[in-house]
């Protein structure tokens, strides 16, 4: 994103690379330019030095004077605004705040506000990076990218209309419409009060991922239509506390025993850098079906991420402190504990490819039910305009600890799992608050039980409001 | 175009002085919004001669950012006293100069000078603009201001003696509202001798 700044910035000729068309003017006014180019390289006014002693070698090509001052305007390093806008396309903030120390008073401050803004934002300095965007801001040329950053401040503030107001300006920039598009859409969910509401129609061929042998009398297909309302209460913005409060209901189509009331409540910390965030979060949710209670679970989350060039790292971990309320399921109760380390390749384009590796371990009340699971998983995520586009692959090996008795009579009593999972989905944004998502799901269950092999499809369609209402 | 237009248009060229091109050609880059091409064939134009080049500069310089280096050539081409003087429009980018660089009385002098001339459209937000000049004028930093600029100015006047006679007039004018006349006589003497021992035209 930087990259695409930057270029608008810097413009699409670059007097250094372009050729210089021989033979244009008089052949006698060339020392003149070169004057006018020493004058100005003398000033430290390297982008006006250049013109002119391009200006001098289009009039006589041969000039070593005019070649020299060319050579040496061109030199790398010689434009402390072009280092500058150069160390920030490499990364590098810290190097283009040495580049643009001595950048000033030498023509186009208000460039060198932006980009020092850039680089101040990107290390996290925003009360320094604010006053300097909103110099460059003054500058028609450079105020949609100024607009840009300073929304990306205000968002990671948690002032959501402020951000949203600011991507909007800074959507009028050629080339900044997307980014700005899906950021207007973000700023609508950093608000202090966010609400949101997810309503989806669900078809599942399997929905109790019945046996590939079972009997068909055990429940089947079946479609459900949901709802699920969220409250999120950031008092401070981000970095910060924040409050969140869930409820879910899905009505099942034909199996009602299915049919699923929930809430949940999370309390948790967000930490929030230039290039990294980290969250820890305490949850207590609970889960009835058909009116009866199912599950109640207290869950510890500690997750984060890093920025390094390209990449994004990415971890994350909770604990599932599960107790399944009725009798028959009791034994399932127990900690499971799910691990999340992932690498994710920025290549630009809107796209993110990650790899990563995740397990879980279960530790129910009893042995059979207990597993320890791990496998790779792979995503790939683009974004372009209002679309998003997403499919994501997982395989996993879970081996349970004990034999379970009710295989007893097997071959395999210790039961043994590969499970191949697949999800894919695409997402169009309607404007900053409405989205329509359609997801399908798969997975495939191979055991070494041969009656526990499954495989089921989820067909999702669903649409979404989010907005800030602080 | 007739195949008449380019003798023409050639005649007409080796009529006109030598500076006119490049006159011609720093207007159209700066039209195009290519200010540093611009600057480049008005420095040529003023080195060949040019009446106007000078003002031509000065606002080029203005539309690169570089305040300071626009205010004294302003101030450089009101000595050679030829060409664009008393342009509304010039006016107004001498004004622009003169704020970007913190000047605010001087500012407000070529805002006035230019709303004098300025048409309907033009008149009524110079007016604004003074109003606002004056707003944030305030009189808490004016003796600090008085200070800075002087200080600006001693250090200037060998090196840069246009530019250090915009701040020792802006102290000077600013010494007259503050109620103790603060500095006034120091900075009077200095803009006094920085016009004396200005030269005409050049840098």
């Amino acid at each position: 994103m930087t990259g695409l700044l930057l270029g608008l910035l810097v413009g699409a000729v670059d007097p250094c690379t372009a050729p210089i068309p021989p033979g244009e003017g008089d052949p006698r006014e060339a020392q003149l330019y070169v004057q006018v180019g020493d004058a100005e390289r003398a000033g430290g006014n390297v982008g006006a030095a250049r013109e002119a002693y391009r200006a001098a070698l289009a009039r006589a090509p041969g000039s070593l004077e005019a070649r020299r001052g060319f050579d040496a305007v061109c030199a790398p390093g010689a434009d402390p605004v072009q280092a500058g806008a150069d160390a920030l396309e490499n990364g590098d903030p810290e190097a283009a705040l040495r580049a643009l120390a001595n950048a000033r008073g030498r023509g186009n401050d208000h460039a060198v506000d932006l980009l020092e803004g850039i680089a101040r934002y990107q290390l996290g300095q925003d009360t320094l990076a604010v006053p300097l965007l909103e110099s460059a801001r003054v500058d028609p040329g450079m105020a949609e990218s100024a607009s840009f950053f300073l929304g990306l401040i205000a968002l990671r503030r948690g002032d959501g209309d402020r951000a949203s107001r600011l991507f909007d300006q800074a959507g009028r920039a050629v080339g900044l419409e997307d980014a700005a598009r899906q950021l207007a859409r973000m700023a609508q969910q950093e608000g202090h009060l966010v609400v949101s509401a997810l309503a989806e129609l669900v078809y599942d061929t399997n929905v109790a991922l019945r046996p590939d042998a079972a009997p068909t009398t055990l429940p089947g297909p079946d479609g459900s239509a949901g709802l699920t309302l969220q409250g999120l209460l950031r008092p401070w913005g981000t970095p910060g506390p924040y409050l969140r409060v869930e409820g879910q209901f899905s009505k099942q189509f034909t199996l009602s025993q299915l049919d699923l009331v929930g809430g949940a409540a999370a309390l948790g910390f967000r930490l929030l850098g230039a290039s990294g965030s980290l969250t820890g979060e305490y949850a207590y949710g609970y889960q009835a079906l058909d009116g009866s209670g199912y599950l109640a679970d207290q869950r510890v989350f500690l997750g984060g991420s890093l920025l390094t060039g390209m990449f994004l790292w990415g971890g994350a971990y909770a604990a599932h402190f599960e107790d399944y309320r009725p009798e028959a399921l009791s034994d399932q109760s127990g900690v499971r504990q799910v691990l999340e380390l992932d690498a994710g390749l920025l290549p630009g384009g809107g796209l993110r490819i990650t790899g990563g590796y995740a397990g879980t371990w279960d530790a129910a009340r009893v042995d059979p039910l207990s597993y320890l699971e791990h496998g790779p998983i792979v995503e790939l995520v683009w974004a372009g305009g209002p679309w998003t586009f997403g499919v994501r692959g997982a395989l996993a090996w879970r081996g349970y600890l004990a034999p379970d008795p009710n295989y007893a009579d097997t071959t395999y009593a210790t039961r043994e799992d590969t499970r191949y999972l697949a999800t894919t989905w695409i997402d169009v944004a309607l404007g900053a608050r409405w989205s329509v998502r359609g997801t399908v799901r798969f997975l495939r269950v191979s055991s070494n039980v041969p009656d526990l092999n499954a495989t089921e499809w989820v067909f999702i369609g669903s649409v979404g409001w989010t907005g800030a209402l602080l | 175009m007739s195949p008449l237009r380019p003798a023409v248009l050639a005649l007409l060229l080796a009529a006109a002085p030598p500076s006119e091109s490049h006159l011609v050609a720093g207007a159209d880059a700066f039209r195009a919004e290519a200010y540093e091409k611009a600057l480049v064939e008005f420095r040529v134009a003023e080195a060949l001669g040019s009446a106007d080049a000078s003002w031509y500069v000065a606002a080029s310089l203005l539309k690169l950012g570089r305040a300071e280096d626009a205010v004294e050539a302003f101030v450089l081409a009101e000595r050679s006293n030829r060409g664009g003087a008393g342009d509304a429009l010039l006016e107004v980018y001498r004004g622009q100069a003169c704020y970007a660089a913190q000047l605010l009385v001087c500012a407000d002098r070529w805002f006035g000078s230019a709303e004098a001339r300025a048409g309907p459209r033009l008149a009524p937000q110079l007016k604004a603009l003074r109003s606002a000049l004056r707003d944030a004028l305030r009189p808490e930093q004016i003796e600090p201001a008085i200070d800075r600029f002087l200080d600006r100015a001693a250090a200037l006047q060998r090196t840069r003696p246009a530019l250090a006679l915009a701040f020792a007039e802006e102290a000077a004018a600013l010494a007259t509202r503050s109620p103790e006349r603060h500095r006034q006589d120091e900075a009077t003497a200095l803009a006094g001798r920085l016009v004396a021992a200005a030269p005409k035209g050049g840098r």
